[in-house]
């Protein structure tokens, strides 16, 4: 087990911002920690690398308690925290060649960790570049660079997408996969689903410090009702034909408005078809269909109530 | 690990505005208004003749001889010393609380020095009485044991006499504006005080993203912390040594005891270092908040060890001493002051020990607050 937290609990004054957290991640994950703003995941991760205190709970890394002097756990760690951590006065490859000096002694070493690091993310032309020239996607990607320059076994990321451009998003989207499929454990924060849903191999939804649901995105969306939303252009239909549609199997919801036919069906194959065939065996007129599958906003809002970017 | 951070945060420094301003630039600024001001060499003062006030209590030899040693003392330049006046204990304080005289001597059995505040006339005073008292203690102990070296004892004595008046006082060309430009260079220590600030916000991780990263390391927080330390204090000192030999550049005698003077700058720029890092670590407000605290605590100091009143020390040594006792800025003026007007020692490392004292504690009480590991928030 790479990570292991048992019954976290974290307050704030009067605000619990961790619940009786349990957590565990296994080696090779990609795992996606999900949830609106506030909703702990930041609190976890400074848990996690004991910048927090915490009022109860254990935590292990690689099998062994996490605490602020665990400098051979912190050695196989890399961090990359939501808000950019460099230094303005210096250059690029100063930045990435301190923050790697930190965990590697070993100058030649470090040389090579360094430059490999600047490849990886994609920023040979701005070896010489102060971070304050350099556009926010850059200046995130040297701040994921600092993280991970010295290859740990494990990598938390804590929201290293907000605030950037679709192109630089995107490569470091790839970039972790291609971490993870170097061989790094992978713990990613984000509120962007599409992003988790992306790029996670396993997902803890967290709501009010709480962890509400885990399992693959696969597994998330099978423990809800909803499998299928289908929206159907309709001019014109009677009470009667939307009680009928509202029969078909697994059919569970049914609404017709402003000339839109919506189902929603929980489980089951072919649903759309049956619907179809219903419409043209009624002879009933109909314009563009839309099929959707449940999303983890989906899943989110069906276990918590609320929509996840409330 | 040491190293790597000591030399990265050296070329950290090395490109901080506000460091490079308020330890450098700043003082070079004032130090040259200040010398436009006051002017170069001619305004440069040797010792005047000290009016001190003699009440005799008992007529005897003893004090007769120590009268007539008084009124013969000269300067290098001729000029008498001491201006003696023969009063009454009441006249005598009269002319004291009127600052006619800068101090008192009375003399019956024993002799004794008042004055009535701390300064350099008072102190030249003071010197030539304990010289005179510890060379009287001498011959009196030489003549009642061994009375066959007599001659050559009161040789000797004479040749004491001779080097008070030669090296100890006279020697020195101490200039009254002089005390300027030793509080100028304590302001430059307090000044430290930046590089302090900076030093605790990039190493508590609830103050910065930067201090984050760094306390999630694999360095150990110790190590982090003293390097840090070490290379604010590489930097700072070398600040105030381009300040030091700027103002030799421009006609600033700061004095010839170049080593104590750079032990007693390398201590008072600590002191300014563990000052900022010790308020940032204390206390919470916003990053301009502190430099604002920094900068007006700096400026107090240094205004209290003379920067902008050259007697403020004085008044200050006479209705609340402790004042001066523990204000870093004071004890730094007060070092440079002690090498450039005594021969003897004593004044000077009381000072520097107290300034060290202080370094101590200060260390302490950052290292108690900054060593802290895990935090209730970030």
């Amino acid at each position: 087990m790479v990570v292991k937290i048992e019954n976290l609990v974290k307050r704030y004054k009067d605000l619990v911002a961790l619940d009786h957290l349990n957590l565990e991640i296994e080696e090779g994950e990609i795992f996606g920690l999900l949830g609106p703003n506030g909703s702990g995941k930041s609190t976890c991760i400074g848990c996690l690398l004991s910048l927090l205190k915490y009022d109860k709970g254990d935590i292990k890394i690689f099998d062994k308690p996490m605490n602020p002097s665990s400098y051979d756990l912190k050695r196989r760690i890399g961090v990359v925290l939501q808000n950019v951590a460099v230094f303005n006065e210096l250059t690029v490859y100063e930045n990435i060649d301190y923050f790697c000096g930190l965990y590697v002694e070993d100058k030649e070493k470090r040389k090579k960790y360094v430059e490999e690091a600047i490849e990886f993310v994609g920023l040979e032309d701005f070896k010489k570049f102060y971070p304050k020239k350099l556009s926010g996607g850059l200046l995130r990607r040297l701040n994921i660079a600092c993280g991970i320059a010295h290859k740990p076994d494990l990598i938390i990321l804590d929201e290293p997408t907000v605030a950037v451009d679709p192109q630089s998003r995107n490569k470091i989207l790839e970039g972790i996969v291609e971490l993870n499929r170097q061989g790094a454990t992978i713990i990613y924060t984000s509120h962007y689903m599409e992003e988790v849903e992306q790029i996670c191999t396993k997902i803890a939804i967290i709501d009010k410090g709480k962890n509400v649901a885990m399992g693959t995105k696969e597994e998330l969306k099978a423990m809800i009702k909803m499998s299928e939303t289908i929206l159907i252009d309709v001019l014109n239909l009677s009470r009667e034909n939307i009680e009928n549609i509202k029969q078909l199997p697994h059919v569970y919801q049914v609404t017709y408005e402003k000339s839109k036919l919506k189902v929603i069906c929980s489980g089951g194959k072919h649903n759309l078809i049956r619907v179809l065939d219903y419409l043209k065996n009624e002879d009933i007129h109909f314009g563009r269909v839309y099929s959707e599958l449940p999303t983890l906003n989906d899943v989110f809002l069906e276990i918590t109530g609320t929509e996840l970017r409330d | 690990m040491f190293f790597h951070q000591y030399k990265y945060r050296i070329k950290f420094f090395l490109k901080m505005p506000t460091v490079m301003f308020w330890a450098l630039v700043f003082p070079i600024i004032l130090g040259t208004l200040f010398q436009c001001t006051f002017g170069s060499k001619g305004n440069y003062d040797t010792f005047e003749t000290i009016p001190v006030a003699i009440v005799i209590e008992q007529e005897n030899d003893t004090n007769k001889q120590f009268l007539t040693m008084m009124n013969s003392l000269t300067f290098e330049n001729g000029d008498y010393m001491f201006d003696v006046k023969e009063v009454t204990r009441k006249d005598a304080d009269e002319l004291l609380s009127k600052d006619d005289v800068y101090g008192i001597i009375t003399l019956s059995n024993q002799r004794d020095l008042i004055v009535a505040r701390s300064g350099m006339n008072e102190s030249i005073i003071q010197q030539f009485l304990n010289q005179y008292l510890r060379s009287e203690s001498y011959i009196t102990d030489i003549a009642t044991n061994h009375p066959e070296d007599l001659p050559k004892a009161v040789a000797n004595l004479t040749q004491s006499m001779d080097l008070v008046q030669t090296t100890s006082l006279a020697g020195s060309e101490m200039s009254y504006n002089t005390q300027y430009f030793y509080a100028l260079i304590a302001m430059v220590c307090m000044f430290g005080s930046y590089l302090g600030i900076q030093n605790a916000k990039d190493i508590q991780a609830n103050l910065s993203a930067v201090a984050a990263r760094r306390c999630v390391s694999a360095s150990k927080k110790i190590t982090l912390i003293i390097a840090d330390t070490f290379a604010a204090l590489t930097i700072h000192f070398l600040e105030i040594v381009i300040v030091f030999f700027y103002l030799q550049l421009i006609g600033v005698d700061l004095g010839h005891k170049l080593l104590l003077f750079f032990l007693t700058c390398f201590i008072g720029s600590l002191i300014g270092i563990l000052i900022g890092q010790f308020l940032s670590a204390a206390i919470r407000c916003s990053e301009n908040a502190k430099d604002g605290i920094c900068t007006s605590v700096s400026l107090i100091l240094s205004f209290l060890s003379g920067l902008m009143f050259a007697n403020i020390k004085d008044i200050i040594e006479k209705n609340a001493p402790i004042i001066n006792r523990i204000n870093p800025a004071a004890l730094i003026t007060d070092c440079f002051y002690s090498l450039s007007v005594f021969d003897d020692y004593t004044r000077y490392f009381r000072s520097l020990i107290t300034l060290v004292i202080i370094a101590v504690i200060l260390l302490t009480a950052t290292i108690l607050f900054v060593r802290r590991e895990r935090y209730e928030s970030i």
